[in-house]
């Protein structure tokens, strides 16, 4: 029946309302948009279908999706009086139990949260119910907090496939107020006060866009919606059409009234069949009530829409390349001008907008565009729907107003990146846009901001990166697309493109050269400015960007032919090899534990690792963080896995090269001393270290007992010493000795590993009173041996390795104090190895975020309290982490017995008095980081008196690249580092699964290593991790993906 | 059509042109080069080589460097054909032709002119290319065929650094007039036609072959068959009698030449009466 | 999807057939895309034969329809396998290792880069015809990246290991001599 007045609509409002809102039944609707589905959406419909066949107490129905991709399937329960209920990761499974408890759903696990009102904004706000005790609403989620919905309105609501419902919703009474009342200037007007700029992504303004099509003179014109969404990553355009395909279809009918065409013309990608579904059933369904055809709603203003379906070609979305489509050509782009708003379709005047733009339409006529600017900013007024997608936790659609900042919708509403990870930057606009680094997270996102960086708006595609993320290897992943894409009509994109692929793959395979970077840069701008369309204009952003923010990525891959993220195949063995500062071949090891060869496992351990049981049981294992069983599982637990072959297997015959005749001495027998010992010594040549106190190991000493026992150490250490390494104890160089009578006393070379081996100060009033230490201080007394009584509230300052350390030790230490560790940053941001935290934690240890401590209060030269203030988290700094700030008037004091300070280290710079011609930067020692030569001949230094405080096993590969620099050195030949690819080749081979197993393997979580029980520590610094036991350990072993192997 | 007269400034001086006559064709009516390879005065501009490009000098412009086949001329338009920012954008494009087509002498002369005699990139050759390795892809053969002759034998096959021009499935065309316009009007020379004896092959077109047709009077092949009918429409008004058909333009020529005589002595004569 | 006989019998739809799915399309905007898919939708592929009919029905250069049948990526100019994978390359999936799982079919199936077509396009065929490999650019399921397409059914979450299940499910044989 066809719509003529008023009362009709009101008739359809109320038949819909009561669909939406039944009386007395219950309203199941199942989220059946393509993502909905391709997660089991259907089996879970077809489950309830199944199950609710024969009642009519229950009503069945599907709607679109709500944008929390991540937790679909998404199952929303209508109880009468009560409101909706979301059940969240709904399996077909769990149906049984969700039909049998219809009258308790509220009780269900799956219940993600409840909607009792919702504001459909043109319709207004539907009240479903009075709500459900205990449960949250929806907006207090946090991935729906900063969300606003004003595209989404009905998304995830309503029932697509049902015109009726969309009109319950306020639908087309803007086109009702269109068509009753308003001139088609009057429209544009409204768009134009909106500021409404178009969706798609280049953000003209849409009002200004319709009236140059309206002025226009002619008998035809033609009104198209853009759907053909082609950036990949991107599906805000497909849910747009999925879930409220008539928001689309009434908008680009108010667009035809006000440009004065008659037919639109929707040009939908191929590859989106259901939102193509969708769209054809509701332009039937408006077409049954009149809505489109003929004399709509009574008026005399005709108009039809029809579909054209797009076939693989991302080009196809540039507006002239569109048009050709359509006209049944190719999709190569026209030279603008003329325009498609003079010369479009079949060369009529022709007005494209992107969905997201036509779905906006409606709503700003109906509430007026002075309301819609309430939103956003005032040149980019509004909102944007966003796929944020990628290395984030809350994969989904995301709507907020646009000025919001990168921050709020990657950490608050995204979740920041999974397992942990930091995340590195952001790529908005798809293949067009630009890589923007986590230190610009503040940015307001807006279509000036974006560009302002170097990216763009595109159609709203966010995909968030992490530092398992190579830039290289993503600039070429989107070259590589836009080649493809590129229609091949000018030569700029075609084959300027297609030359920058070739150069970034030669990059990306340890190929390139530097004046590559340069001719990339150059080509970019030639391709920018002289391509005939946007795709070729645009092409080259990724590689601007990625140049620009990134360049030491691009150097490292041209220079050391290394990739940091572990993603370039060609440069990468395993991600796991990549990533250790010891080049230790993972794979192979645990190939080895895998095939119960543990003796040949720690002989590959040994090549590059001079001391495994010490790293088996303290690194901060980066090979973990880059494990590629860690994306989408748990990555292997690399770590345990070789202290359990430190701890099981036979140590290996080590073979020492032919005996030179050159002496080495090395300061300090911390693990960079060590290690450039370690390895020289193999090499045959005479190494004595020089150790300042009468124990070996440096900061290795002070390693509480329960991490890593003085025996173990000490063993370790002996074997070092066991192939020909002397250690002489008590001579601190730069007091005892200084580096030139080293020199003199015939040394042919010099490795300086003095660490940082002070602790530094908070510098705060009170901080030398008794009861008050450093960090290292307090460590290194305790190793030592020597009780300490430190009172029942004993508090730990920093959230770094030596802080945790300390605030275990004193928990064990006083058995019955209350220990407390106080960060000024979050949890995210502490750079404590996770494991350690954890364990902190679970040893009851209160962690107090977001405190700093601000004077020490004492009495009698004593602590006795200390003043806090809580902090805030500010601007984003340079490292990407937003910057503490306090908030002022929340002091607090609190009794303090003994307060440790863990908030960094300085070195002691004695060996460097008096020394001329030594470079220091600051207070740690410059060097040439590929060689770690200093400035002074023959004199090489590494770890942490290099870097500052860093890890054990960044120190022990620096002792290693300095033995292989020295090595070079003594041998007279050329100092500078040849870099190369070079892979293990010990090819373990593969083991064989069944089926079974395989599936075993690939479901189960990681295998941990044990650990002591709570009650047994507290007093006691036995060691809380034990070694695997050798079945855990090969079961482990065999999860290890082998990412070694290539050929499979 | 009664288009404004306006005034436009290149390279600093003054020119007149008609308002809205793309701006290739005012420098080079006014013997300005502005080098162009898919620019073709009798089709409507195709906007594919970029080698036209020009800076517009006037203030407020946001895009600068534009092609000049599709700079419609305005009163006040103040262009530079080879300024710095301009030179600077088409010795690149120009490192990217000789990559290209690295076959093609005529681009090499081209690339020259503007100093460039290298290509820092890699060289694309294909093996056995029936288009020599000359092929910019400017699409004028494709144009000229299907809007100029309407004979639709050629087209663009595949898509962006993949794409080719040739016959479909590289298979030998029915529909070819072999009237080698496609040849004629390609810039780099890459279109090759070989006649062996009466038959013209399109050695470039998967080797389609056309038959020639021969001369009655001296025996030489001058054209193809197919073109029969367009070559005695033009003739027609002076041949409604067939005499000068299946003539070589030679012959042809002396045997009007000889008519034209004939009749000229006839009218002299009656005069002469 | 198309009733199985019709996929089954192997043979292509006839010149009649062809007019009727020409018929359907009344309105000249983007109707040789829609003709042309739904024959593919059909036959799996564009046949010479079956691009010289609709040339001739719809008076349309065959040079013409070449090109678009080249430019367009959707449509296949070769027969194609029994069963088709597709591995989707968006950025999300390739974020999260993709091209690892592409190569890793490749390797299974012992197809090589010859299965390329002359317009370039990628679609490799195993020699028995029982497989066909080929990439697609984005299915918008980044929410379970990565993700492989087997036919209709998308599998989400994919691991190499995985792999093998998978193709398994289809009828693939792991070889012995490997």
């Amino acid at each position: 029946m066809k719509i003529g007045n008023f009362e009709d609509i009101e008739r359809i409002k109320e038949r819909g309302l009561k669909k939406l809102k039944p009386e007395d039944r219950i309203r199941v609707s199942v989220g059946m948009a393509t993502c909905g589905i391709s997660v089991g959406g259907d089996a879970v419909f077809d489950a309830f279908r199944g199950m609710l066949g024969y009642r009519d107490d229950v009503i069945l129905t599907r709607t679109g999706c709500i944008g929390f991709c991540h937790e679909e399937p998404l199952v929303n329960i209508y109880i009468p009086e009560k409101g909706i209920l979301i059940l969240h990761r709904v399996q077909p499974e769990s149906v049984k139990d969700i039909v049998n408890n219809l009258d308790s759903v509220e009780t269900l696990d799956s219940v993600l949260c409840q909607i009792d009102s919702w504001d459909h904004l043109v319709g207004g706000k539907i009240e479903y119910g009075n709500g459900f005790e205990g449960i949250p609403r929806w907006n207090e989620l946090d991935f729906f907090k900063p969300q606003r919905k004003l595209v989404m309105r009905n998304a995830g609501i309503i029932n697509p496939e049902d015109i009726d419902e969309y009109i319950a919703v306020g639908g087309y009474s803007a086109l009702y107020r269109v068509l009753k009342g308003m001139t088609p200037d009057e429209v544009i007007d409204e768009v134009k006060k909106s500021g409404l700029r178009g969706r798609g992504g280049a953000g003209f303004p849409t009002g200004v866009k319709w009236e140059l099509a309206k002025n226009e003179q002619s008998d035809v014109k033609y009104v198209i919606c853009n759907a053909d969404e082609g950036d990949p990553g991107a599906y805000m355009n497909r849910n747009e059409m999925e879930s409220d395909p008539h928001s689309v279809i009434e908008g680009m009918i108010i667009g035809g009234y006000a440009i004065g065409a008659h037919k639109g013309i929707i040009y939908i990608r191929a590859e989106y069949p259901l939102a193509l579904y969708r769209l054809q059933k509701a332009i039937n369904e408006a077409k049954s009530y009149g809505l489109l055809g003929k004399n709509i709603l009574g008026s005399d203003f005709d108009f039809e829409i029809t579909i054209s379906k797009g076939a693989g070609a991302f080009v196809c979305g540039e507006e002239t390349a569109l048009i050709a489509s359509i006209e049944g050509e190719t999709g190569r782009p026209r030279p603008r001008p003329p325009y498609p708003a003079q010369k479009g379709l079949w060369g009529k005047p022709t007005n494209i907008n992107n969905v997201e733009t036509w779905t906006n339409i409606p709503l700003i006529i109906k509430k007026g565009g002075e309301w819609f600017r309430q939103f956003g900013n005032e040149k980019s007024p509004g909102t944007k729907v966003f796929s944020l997608v990628g290395k984030v936790e809350n994969v989904g659609l995301v709507e907020v107003e646009l000025g919001t900042p990168i921050r709020t919708v990657v950490y608050d509403i995204g979740g920041g990146a999974p397992k942990g990870r930091k995340v590195k930057a952001v790529q908005t606009g798809g293949p067009s846009g630009g890589c923007i680094p986590a230190k610009f997270f503040d940015l307001p996102i807006d279509y000036e901001n974006l560009t302002k960086v170097g990216s763009i708006m595109g159609s709203g595609g966010m995909v968030v990166m992490d530092e398992n993320t190579c830039m290289v290897d993503t600039a070429r992943f989107f070259l590589d697309f836009s080649v493809d894409e590129s229609c091949g009509k000018c030569v700029p994109c075609r084959e300027g493109l297609k030359q920058m692929l070739t150069m970034l793959q030669g990059i990306s395979s340890g190929e390139g050269a530097r004046s590559d970077l340069e001719t990339l840069s150059e080509l970019s701008e030639t391709i920018k400015t002289t391509s005939l369309c946007g795709l070729g204009q645009t092409a080259p952003n990724p590689v601007l960007t990625t140049l620009k923010y990134f360049k030491e990525e691009y150097i490292e891959h041209v220079d050391k032919k290394r990739c940091r993220a572990g993603i370039c195949e060609d440069l990468v063995y395993a991600p796991c090899h990549n990533s250790c500062p010891l080049g230790q071949d993972a794979p192979s090891y645990i190939a080895y534990i895998a095939h119960g060869e543990f003796d040949r496992s720690l002989e590959v351990i040994m090549r590059t690792n001079p001391f495994p049981g010490i790293l088996g049981r303290v690194c901060d294992h980066p090979c973990e963080l880059h494990c590629r069983a860690g994306e989408g599982g748990d990555p292997i637990s690399i770590r345990a896995l070789k202290r359990f072959a430190a701890d099981r297997g036979a140590m290996p015959h080590i073979k020492i090269e032919t005996e030179k005749d050159k002496r080495v001495a090395i300061v300090g027998s911390g693990p960079a001393g060590l290690s450039a010992a370690y390895f020289l010594r193999l090499k045959g040549y005479g190494v004595d270290i020089f150790e300042s106190e009468d124990k070996p190991g440096g900061m290795l000493r002070i390693i509480p007992d329960y991490r890593l026992p003085k025996d173990v150490l000490d063993r370790e250490i002996k074997r070092i010493e066991g192939f020909g390494v002397n250690i002489k104890y008590g001579i601190k160089v730069g007091e005892d000795k200084t580096i030139h009578e080293l020199f003199n006393e015939g040394y042919d070379a010099l490795f300086l590993g003095v660490g940082f081996r002070n602790g530094a100060k908070l510098n705060i009033p009170g901080e030398e009173a008794e009861g008050v230490f450093d960090g290292i201080s307090f460590l290194k007394r305790v190793a030592k041996g020597e009780k300490l009584d430190l009172g029942e509230n004993i508090y730990v300052v920093g959230g770094g390795n030596v802080a945790i350390d300390a605030a275990r030790t004193a928990w064990r230490i006083a058995e019955n104090a209350n220990v407390n560790i106080v960060y000024r940053r979050t949890r995210r941001e502490m750079p404590a190895i996770g494991g350690e935290v954890e364990d902190a934690l679970f040893e009851w240890i209160n962690i107090e975020f977001l405190t700093n401590p601000v004077k020490i209060i004492t009495e009698n030269g004593r602590v006795k309290a200390v003043e806090w203030v809580k902090m805030k988290l500010g601007e984003i700094d340079e490292s990407g982490r937003p910057r503490p700030i306090p908030i002022e008037g929340s002091e607090f004091v609190t009794p303090v017995d003994t307060l440790i300070v863990c908030v960094g280290q300085t070195p002691d710079l004695s060996f460097a008095k008096g020394v001329e011609g030594l470079n220091l930067a600051g207070n740690t020692v410059s060097v040439d980081l590929d060689t770690m030569a200093t400035s002074l001949k023959g004199v090489f230094a590494g770890g942490d008196i290099v870097t500052g405080p860093s890890t054990v096993v960044r120190a022990a590969a620096a002792g290693k690249t300095a033995s292989e620099s020295i090595d070079r050195y003594l041998k007279g030949g050329e100092l500078k580092r040849e870099f190369k690819v070079v892979f293990p080749s010990e090819n373990v081979p593969l083991l064989k699964f069944s089926a079974e197993e395989l599936k075993k393997l690939s479901l189960m979580g990681r295998v941990e290593s044990p650990k002591v029980p709570l009650d047994r520590r507290r007093g006691s610094f036995v060691e809380v991790e034990k070694t695997l036991d050798v079945e855990a350990a090969i079961v482990e072993a065999k999860r290890c993906l082998r990412c070694d192997v290539k050929e499979r | 059509m009664n288009a404004k007269e306006v005034q436009v400034y290149i390279n600093g001086k003054t020119y007149g042109a008609s308002e809205g006559e793309p701006l290739i064709g005012v420098a080079r009516r006014n013997g300005i080069f502005i080098p162009s390879l898919c620019y073709e005065e009798s089709l409507e501009p195709y906007g594919a080589c970029r080698m036209c490009i020009v800076e517009i000098k006037n203030e407020g412009v946001k895009k600068r460097i534009v092609t000049s086949c599709t700079l419609h001329v305005f009163d006040g338009l103040s262009v530079e054909t080879d300024s710095e920012e301009v030179l600077k954008h088409r010795k690149v494009l120009l490192e990217l032709y000789l990559a290209q087509a690295p076959n093609s002498s005529k681009l090499k002369e081209l690339a020259l002119k503007y100093g460039v005699n290298r290509t820092r990139f890699r060289q694309k050759v294909r093996d056995n290319d029936p288009l020599n390795n000359s092929c910019v892809l400017c699409g004028l053969c494709v144009r000229v065929c299907s809007e100029v002759m309407g004979a639709r034998v050629i087209s663009f096959i595949g898509r962006g650094e993949k794409t080719r021009v040739n016959t479909p499935y590289f298979e030998q065309s029915e529909l070819c007039l072999g009237c080698r316009a496609c040849a004629e009007v390609c810039p780099t020379g890459a279109i090759e036609f070989r006649d062996d004896g009466g038959i013209r092959v399109a050695a470039s077109w998967s080797n389609t072959k056309v038959e020639l047709k021969k001369c009655n009077v001296c025996g030489k092949y001058y054209a193809p068959v197919k073109l029969d009918k367009r070559i005695d429409t033009l003739y027609y008004y002076r041949d409604k009698d067939g005499e000068l058909r299946d003539m070589c333009p030679d012959c042809r020529r002396k045997a009007m030449t000889r008519k034209m005589t004939l009749i000229a002595e006839n009218e002299v004569e009656k005069y002469a009466k | 999807m198309p009733p199985l006989f019709l996929i089954l019998r192997g043979w292509l739809m006839d010149r009649q057939q062809i007019e009727e799915i020409i018929g359907k399309y009344k309105h000249p905007e983007g109707k040789i895309l829609s003709i042309l898919e739904d024959i593919q939708e059909v036959d799996r592929y564009l046949s010479k034969e079956t691009l010289k009919v609709v040339s001739e029905t719809l008076n349309i250069p065959l040079s013409k329809l070449f090109s678009i049948a080249t430019f367009y990526s959707f449509f296949n100019l070769k027969p194609v396998g029994e069963h088709i994978i597709t591995v989707c390359m968006g950025t999300a999936c390739h974020v999260r290792g993709a091209a690892g799982l592409l190569n890793t079919l490749e390797n299974l199936l012992k197809v090589s880069e010859n299965g390329t077509t002359e317009d370039g396009k990628f679609f490799l065929t195993t020699e028995d015809k029982h497989f066909s490999l080929n990439t697609a650019r984005c299915f918008g399921c980044c929410s379970m990246a990565p993700v492989v397409k087997v036919d209709e059914k998308i599998y989400g979450y994919v691991t190499v290991n995985d792999l093998p299940r998978i193709l398994k499910e289809y009828g693939w044989k792991e070889d012995e001599n490997r």
